[in-house]
């Protein structure tokens, strides 16, 4: 027998038994679940099992040390393993660092290899728009269309619009996101305007393509490492040294991407960038212009992807830069850093699941009195503004890009 | 971006919080960094200050009476180094300083959702979720059981279908043997199993998921009408829950369950991860806040760089990112074995974060010691394991000491069970130690600071 005989030999044999082999980089994430010792602390916290009780989603602690462990039966867990929304809010406060979250891509994985039919037909579809498209959305059939929508939200919003830098080479790279791209296009348009007021040398990809996250978060490891790859020599080609993201997500996948690929390029998510790489001085001045066109009681929420996969120095940023602002003051919610329920790609499969843990953000916010909800992702924005919306809560909710953009285009006035 | 504070505190367990409230109250610009959880967010959310003796069967009768035997007999114990005075133990000054830090614990967490009562003349014998007693100082105001071991007292144990954690009927039985060991037990013991569902069914309860439910007025209107019942119908002059009376309620709610039954309805302590315990890490951390401190969760300090015998800098990492904290003076409070501020293996037990020299409990070098010899094969003894008393040895200053005995760095404290010399299992001592040594290292850091010491 050859080597590749024997090698597919192997396979074969591994793929009747129902075994998945797993490459170094899971393995390492398969040891972490050994230094579980069961405390439990994880399930106080979690937020799923606040919403849905720990009957219907078992929690982290079962994921570390049931659901996770040498079976080859994987997929009987499929029922439990995509409710998690991967907010992390385990992994945080483990005593041992178990990474539950990464668990759980490598699980959905699993269950993909083994029975694809367990896995939720939303996800399936959005695999499919992924495939396709490169994008998590499905694009807008007609671009006048995706551009009047567009002007619609800006001149609503007041932010002025600036042409698409687009093919040319610069120092930073704005990369807005499936989201921003496709939905929530006041966000791009919002950093764009920002980057072009603090006369930042910018420049966009010639075509947008998603990071890989939500393939990641579904399952879809192949998929999910064909979009990093695409996506990086895109990267590369605009010779940027630097990327500026608008979405949580974005930042803690790109940061993970561009570190494994060992690119030389630093990741930022916008607030980050304004705080480490903009003059302070020059971000008063454009918001001192501003001053006395507007006042706002706010109140913050932190995504998940920022706080808990990136750093929550992040969203301490957050509030030195929004405290800049004249006239905005900020009242702290208590459920400030509680997921938004959007995560994880529950949203699409069991949106019942995702407004329960967003009812606990709904309370939480509307006792605070503010006007407005601030929060630096176009995802948590829609997940908030539905929930908000539902429940009859009347407070806005602005993405943190889309409020500076407001900000500063107050003071060109 | 760098950081500035004037203290950064390394860990966000009773200790360090204690630690950082204390010194933030006093104007200082206070940094906290914590990776995880630790043993506070994990214990029964009762203070123990000293409940035995080391080797002991029988317990303290009051933790004053403890600490004046300990400083006598142990002259490493944390509590004994605090009391040092020109080069002896004065014991009074040990009291004194566990009477501040208690009457200051008790103000600031008084209106809280830990409250605590209690007091350092005796020891309470608190009542266990299996049944047992145990000796502890201070308790939440949801776990006050007055009267309960009264002659006359008539307890009935009240377990929840589907909350696999309390067993009623076990726990009641193992109290009356308990109090017929020492033919002190109640004329009759009663046991209850009832509904009270959070989610609507009855299996896979966790405890949490029915202090949340009790958090809202259906949750509360649901279980005072059936414990109204139940004591009515029984006769009981208390009743014996879980410890799930709520995370942000619990206190309300045992007062409003007690008045409502007329009986007195309280919560035994229990294993982790207990309610009481996330409470109370809860409180602290809510309470450090207030004080102007800034928590920054999900970072671990990996490295720390020392100029002479200065701290100058420490490094941390989040999940994604690196930070540099440049920080005047540092309280180093990141527990022991649980929280991973010491780390055993085969080779030795090590403090990882700036390689302070760690010693066993009767202060040899630790670095080498197989952990696996320094503990017994029965989990539960009065003598413990020594394994517990493992960590880094420190000055009356509280500054973890190098090989010759002198501080590390003028400007680095330690707190809490990563200082060696005790045993929190065998004690019942855990969150008093780390309670007084977290107030008298923010004492010393402001001291440090306005450049006393
Ligand atoms: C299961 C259990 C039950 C207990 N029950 C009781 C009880 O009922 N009553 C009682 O009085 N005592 C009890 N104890 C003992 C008591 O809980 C501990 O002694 C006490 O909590 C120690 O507090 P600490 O602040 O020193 O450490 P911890 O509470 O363990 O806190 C350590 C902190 O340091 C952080 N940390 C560690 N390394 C780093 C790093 N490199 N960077 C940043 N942060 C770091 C951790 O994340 C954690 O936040 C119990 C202990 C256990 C284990
Ligand atoms: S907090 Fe960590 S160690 Fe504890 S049960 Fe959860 S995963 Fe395991
Ligand atoms: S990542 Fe969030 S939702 Fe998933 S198990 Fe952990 S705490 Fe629960």
């Amino acid at each position: 027998m050859s080597e590749e005989e024997a090698y597919e030999f192997v396979m074969n044999t591994l793929r009747k038994e129902a075994i998945v082999p797993l490459d170094h980089e899971e393995i390492d994430i398969v040891r972490s679940i050994e230094k579980c010792m069961n405390c439990g602390s994880c399930i106080n916290l979690c937020p799923v099992v606040a919403a849905v009780g720990m009957d219907t989603f078992s929690g982290p602690r079962s994921i570390a040390i049931e659901l996770s462990r040498s079976t080859p039966e994987f997929w009987t867990s499929a029922n439990m393993i995509f409710l998690c929304t991967g907010c992390g809010t385990c992994r945080e406060n483990c005593p041992h660092d178990v990474d539950i979250p990464m668990i759980v891509n490598l699980l959905r994985w699993v269950i993909y290899k083994q029975r694809p039919e367990l896995i939720p037909k939303q996800l399936l579809e959005v695999q499919n728009r992924l495939e396709k498209h490169s994008l998590a959305f499905e694009p807008w059939e007609d671009i006048e269309d995706k551009n009047e929508s567009r002007d619609v939200r800006i001149e609503q919003l007041g932010i002025p619009f600036v042409k698409d830098r687009k093919g040319v080479k610069a120092e930073v790279l704005f990369y807005p996101g499936c989201q921003a791209e496709e939905r929530a296009q006041e966000v791009r348009e919002a950093a764009k305007y920002i980057l072009v007021r603090l006369e930042v040398d910018y420049c966009l990809l010639s075509e947008m393509s998603c990071c890989g996250l939500p393939a990641r978060l579904s399952g879809a490891k192949e998929l999910a490492r064909d979009l990093e790859k695409k996506l990086i020599s895109k990267i590369k080609e605009t010779g940027a040294k630097k990327i500026v993201t608008t979405c949580a997500g974005c930042t803690s996948s790109l940061s993970e991407i561009i570190e494994n690929s060992g690119v030389n390029v630093k990741v930022y998510h916008i607030i980050e960038y304004l705080m480490e790489e903009v003059d302070e001085a020059k971000l008063k001045l454009l918001f001192e212009r501003g001053r006395g066109t507007s006042e706002s009681t706010i109140t913050i929420h932190d995504p998940c992807h920022l706080i808990r996969h990136t750093s929550r120095m992040i969203m301490y940023y957050a509030s030195i830069i929004l405290r800049m602002i004249p006239g905005v003051s900020i009242k702290p919610s208590s459920a400030f850093d509680s997921c938004c329920g959007g995560g994880g790609m529950v949203g699409y499969h069991s949106p019942h699941v995702a407004s329960r843990v967003t009812e606990v953000n709904v309370k939480a916010i509307e006792r605070t009195g503010a006007e407005r909800v601030v929060t630096p992702c176009p995802l948590c924005t829609t997940q908030l503004e539905n929930e908000l919306f539902r429940s009859n809560v009347v407070v806005d909710v602005d993405d943190f890009t889309v409020f500076i953009a407001q900000q500063i285009a107050r003071g060109e006035r | 971006m760098d950081l500035e504070p004037d203290v950064l505190v390394i860990g966000g367990g009773m200790a360090g919080l204690v630690a950082g409230t204390v010194a933030a109250q006093d104007g200082l610009d206070v940094l906290l960094i914590r990776r995880g959880q630790g043993s506070t967010a994990m214990s029964s959310g009762a203070i123990d200050i000293c409940g035995y003796m080391r080797g002991a069967t029988v317990h303290f009768e009051s933790p004053i009476e403890a600490i004046q035997t300990i400083t006598r007999v142990h002259p490493l114990h944390p509590y004994s180094i605090i009391a040092y005075d020109e080069g002896g133990i004065v014991p009074e000054k040990s009291i004194k300083y566990i009477k501040d830090a208690t009457n200051w614990l008790k103000k600031q967490l008084a209106r809280s959702i830990a409250a605590i009562e209690g007091d350092l003349s005796r020891n309470l014998m608190q009542l266990t979720q299996i049944g047992t007693t145990k000796p502890t100082c201070f308790v939440q105001g949801s776990m006050v059981h007055p009267g309960l071991y009264d002659n006359d007292s008539r307890p009935l144990f009240v377990g929840i279908r589907g909350h696999s954690d309390f067993n009623a009927a076990i726990t009641a039985n193992t109290f009356l043997q308990y109090r017929m060991d020492i033919d002190m037990a109640p004329r009759i013991v009663l046991n209850e199993m009832i509904d009270l569902s959070p989610h609507g069914r009855h299996h896979n309860i966790a405890s949490i998921e029915i202090a949340r439910f009790l958090d809202t007025e259906e949750g509360l209107e649901k279980i005072t009408s059936i414990l109204k019942n139940e004591v009515k119908r029984t006769g009981a002059t208390h009743v014996v829950l879980p410890a799930v009376l709520g995370i942000e309620r619990a206190i309300d709610n045992a007062k409003h369950l007690s008045k409502e039954t007329q009986a007195t309805v309280f919560e035994t302590l229990a294993f982790p991860p207990s309610v009481p315990g996330l409470r109370l890490q809860m409180a602290l951390d809510r309470i450090f806040q207030a004080s102007g401190g800034t928590l920054i969760l999900g970072h671990k300090a990996v490295s720390g760089v020392f100029k002479g015998e200065t701290l100058v800098e420490v490094k941390a990492s989040g999940p994604k990112r690196k930070i540099s904290i440049r920080p005047k003076a540092a309280v180093l409070a990141t527990g022991k074995f649980i929280s991973e501020g010491l780390l055993g293996s085969q080779k030795g037990v090590r403090e990882p974060l700036f390689g302070l020299v760690t010693v066993t409990g009767e202060f040899y070098d630790a670095s080498e010691e197989y952990p696996r010899r320094h503990t017994r094969p029965i989990p539960f003894t009065n003598r413990g394991h020594d394994i517990f008393q493992f960590g880094v040895p420190v000055d009356e200053n509280l500054r973890p000491v190098d090989y010759n005995g002198r501080a590390k760095a003028e400007n680095l404290f330690a707190a809490g069970a990563i200082i060696a010399g005790y045993d929190f299992s065998s004690e019942k001592s855990g969150l008093g130690v780390a309670l007084t040594t977290g107030y008298v290292a923010g004492e010393k850091v402001i001291r440090n600071i306005r450049s006393d010491i």
